[in-house]
């Protein structure tokens, strides 16, 4: 049953949001439809409808293979190769950019991410020491324009 | 290319309100006014 700390404005949607994206942060884990509607106590095909206007809204991003929740971005539901430990647990996510929004969504002070150079493969580390980046290495590179990003999220 | 502490100020301000019950979308206003904050008026990051 969905309870009014989670039902801010009353709708599914926001009430599946605030799980999504509670859990991702406090778990590492990113629920999927069943474990979402389980938790809500709502239908799970009541709960796919909601994650599918959230994905158009792109407050999230569904798999295009079977509609399931690939990233609550910053959050990824899969592991990647851009890894971020932190308050003990570990997370993922899609890019160099959703690693490090990881550490500010999820507020750490203390955190470390690994990711893997697009040049040459080898790991690189960045560490956050009291809220502050205070050690990295290499350079962030995007490659699509900022206007293009969502044409193809996943390639962006 | 962004140097790691710029990339750490953009996800900052992208990501910080996310996990938040009141999230919302930037819109491509402020989204644009994100990015000239952060030095990046390249046309590279311009939305429209």
């Amino acid at each position: 049953m969905i309870d009014e700390s989670t039902s801010i404005g009353g709708t599914l949607d926001h009430a599946v949001r605030v799980h999504v994206f509670g859990r991702a942060a406090a778990t590492g884990s990113v629920p999927q439809a069943r474990q979402i509607a389980d938790a809500l106590g709502v239908a799970a095909a009541d709960v796919r409808g909601a994650l599918e206007r959230l994905a158009a809204g792109k407050a999230l991003i569904l798999a295009p293979n079977n509609g399931d929740i690939w990233a609550a971005n910053p959050f990824c539901a899969v592991p990647s190769g851009f890894r971020v430990e932190a308050n003990g647990t570990r997370y993922w996510g899609i890019c160099i950019w959703d690693a490090l929004g990881i550490v500010a969504a999820i507020q750490a002070t203390d955190a470390t991410v690994r990711a893997p150079c697009g040049a040459c493969g080898d790991v690189l580390e960045l560490e956050f020491r009291d809220g502050a980046l205070t050690r990295s290495e290499g350079m962030i590179h995007f490659a699509v324009p900022a206007r293009h990003w969502w044409e193809n999220i996943g390639f962006a | 290319m962004l140097t790691p502490d710029t990339a750490w100020d953009l996800a900052r301000a992208w990501y910080r309100e996310k996990v938040h019950p009141h999230w919302r979308r930037h819109t491509p206003e402020e989204t644009e006014g994100l990015f000239q904050s952060l030095g990046l008026t390249d046309p590279f990051w311009r939305l429209r």
